[in-house]
């Protein structure tokens, strides 16, 4: 057997948004530059530059390193604040508030590893969006946490397969997702039937 | 798409490529920019290319770019392809591969799967055929005298016909140099000698061509084709080690020292329509004359003007956008490039059942 290998936050993150761009980000290592990817960089770049903070009765630590033994996981906190005994984590996110949930995913699991690590309840915590300049409350519901473990245990069985998944069926996440021009979600679909493939060796040449 | 290139003297920056063509110009990095500076003569002009305007640099001739310019080429993934001034390729110099070994893993795996690879070489031989025989046909169309060029599409219809028949051997001659694949190497000889031989027959006089002359060209449009050709091959080659593929294992060419089989693989079916008809288009427009070539002990060489003028027009093809054959989006050719190298990997890793050539009607 092989040793688990934790998995990036960030991770799961793109699992949750697809899985076959969870394999090819952490598994084949892909990673396409393209402007949102670079903005995301630049905005990041503020903020992990960690340290702490104390502004009242409010402390802020930047850029915490998290883990969980239990769930294999690995990574860190955006931010992490502490307010009147209350411990929650701060994901920061370009653009705006989106309907997916892997935003949630990712700062559920960040949960998950403080409340391991600290060996606490955090009921909530929240995500920043930089596009909409506002903060918004994610709470831990029972669900959310089942579905963190779920995406975490079809991380681990991933990462051991290594092999690509088919692309997902929600196109409109394709059209939102940076590795669309090297995994050809389209494409594949029509070239795997292969019977709407114009052969030239039928043809009238 | 004139518009977008910039020039400058022994610089041209044509889209996304820039082409190092001064002699003697020395590059250095100055911030986010490459700094170019020309040799005494020249007014010792000096020019500065953003690297963000960058996605690859061609190298002709004896130029030098020092080791911080390098650096900051190879961390932005800019590959940088060496070539003599004539278009011989040196080789190129890559960023790291990533940690992506799967694909190549795949397409080392389809190397000795003799059936699998058997189909995806006939594809390969396939777009050659096919494409070499809609440009035939395209100039049969605006012409009388269209005998000769009907009889060769002809004999490139035959070609394809038992290309479409040919088998791999059920099992492999422990002798057999041709890995199993001599049926095919067959069939694309005798489809290219009907192509080429009337080749010639599509150029204004006095330009003539009687066939394909390699290594050194003997003539001045086998050494157009030739450069053409190079820069083919280093696009492709640039293209697949993006993605993540070995150049130097390809599935219809034999691997062999410095060869980037899988590049002249892929690039098989983009010869005709790319190449060809760049250097045909420029003869017959004048854009070309034989005054712009020079003989150099039996060889021939483009002079500095013309050969900025090629790569001028190679790039614009580059450029193009065309409506895909399969897919019926508008893209360039650059990326009907990227496109075929992904689509291979695909096909190596099992995704799609088969590889689909690009051709052209
Ligand atoms: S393009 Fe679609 S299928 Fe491909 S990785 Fe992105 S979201 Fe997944």
């Amino acid at each position: 057997m092989h040793a688990r290998e934790p998995i990036p936050l960030a991770m799961l993150n793109a699992l949750a948004y697809c899985p076959r761009r969870f394999v090819y980000e952490h598994v084949q290592g892909e990673m396409l530059l393209n402007e949102h990817v670079v903005e995301g960089a630049l905005l990041h770049a503020g903020i992990d530059l960690g340290g702490t903070v104390w502004e009242g009765e409010r402390v802020q630590q930047r850029r915490v390193y998290v883990w969980s033994e239990r769930l294999g996981l690995v990574g860190f906190c955006d931010l992490v604040e502490t307010q009147t005994g209350a411990i929650y984590p701060v994901e920061y996110k370009k653009g705006r508030p989106r309907r997916w949930f892997n935003d949630h995913a990712q700062l559920c699991a960040q949960a998950l590893c403080l409340e391991e690590r600290l060996g606490i309840t955090i009921p909530r915590g929240a995500i920043f969006y930089f596009a909409a300049r506002r903060r918004e409350v994610v709470e831990f519901t029972a669900t959310l946490r089942a579905e963190v473990e779920a995406l975490v245990a079809q991380a681990h069985a991933l990462a051991l397969a290594g092999r690509l998944p088919p692309p997902i069926e929600q196109r409109a996440r394709c059209r939102e997702c940076s590795l669309e021009p090297l995994c050809l979600p389209d494409e594949v679909e029509q070239l795997a039937q292969e019977h709407a493939i114009p052969a030239w060796e039928e043809s009238e040449l | 798409m004139r518009g977008e290139a910039e020039q400058w003297t022994g610089a041209e920056r044509l889209m996304a490529t820039l082409y190092l063509t001064e002699e003697q110009t020395t590059v250095k990095i100055e911030g986010e920019a490459l700094r170019l500076q020309m040799p005494r003569g020249q007014e010792r002009q000096v020019v500065r290319v953003p690297l963000a305007k960058v996605d690859q640099v061609v190298v002709l001739g004896n130029i030098t770019l020092t080791t911080p310019a390098l650096q900051a080429l190879l961390e932005r993934g800019i590959a940088v392809h060496y070539l003599s001034a004539r278009g011989r390729s040196y080789g190129s110099l890559v960023a790291d591969w990533g940690k992506n070994s799967g694909p190549r893993l795949a397409l080392y795996a389809l190397y000795t799967d003799l059936p699998r690879r058997f189909a995806a070489a006939r594809q390969c031989v396939a777009g050659k055929l096919i494409n070499m025989r809609a440009v035939l046909l395209r100039y049969a169309r605006n012409r009388e005298d269209n005998a000769a060029l009907l009889e060769a599409v002809q004999q490139i219809r035959a070609a394809l016909r038992a290309l479409a028949r040919a088998q791999p051997p059920a099992q492999l001659a422990t002798d057999d140099r041709m890995g199993g694949l001599g049926e095919l190497f067959g069939i694309e000889g005798s489809a290219s000698a009907a192509y080429y031989g009337v080749l010639g027959l599509l150029l204004k006089p006095p330009w003539q061509f009687v066939g394909r002359v390699r290594r050194p060209p003997t003539d001045p449009v086998n050494a157009l084709l030739s450069f053409g050709y190079s820069l083919l091959t280093n696009q492709t080659t640039a293209l697949i080690q993006a993605v993540g593929l070995d150049p130097g294992v390809g599935l219809l060419h034999q691997p062999g020292f410095g060869k980037p089989a899988l590049a002249l693989d892929i690039m098989e079916a983009f010869r005709p329509i790319i190449v060809d008809s760049v250097v045909i288009t420029m003869i017959n427009t004048g854009q070309l004359t034989p005054g712009d070539l020079e003989e150099e002990l039996g060889a021939f060489r483009l002079r500095d003007r013309a050969r900025r003028t090629f790569l001028e027009k190679f790039e614009e093809r580059l450029n193009e956008r065309i409506r895909h054959p399969v897919f019926g989006y508008q893209i360039s050719y650059r990326r009907c490039i990227e496109l075929q190298v992904r689509l291979l990997a695909k096909y190596a890793q099992g995704e799609i059942p088969r590889y689909v050539p690009f051709t052209v009607r």
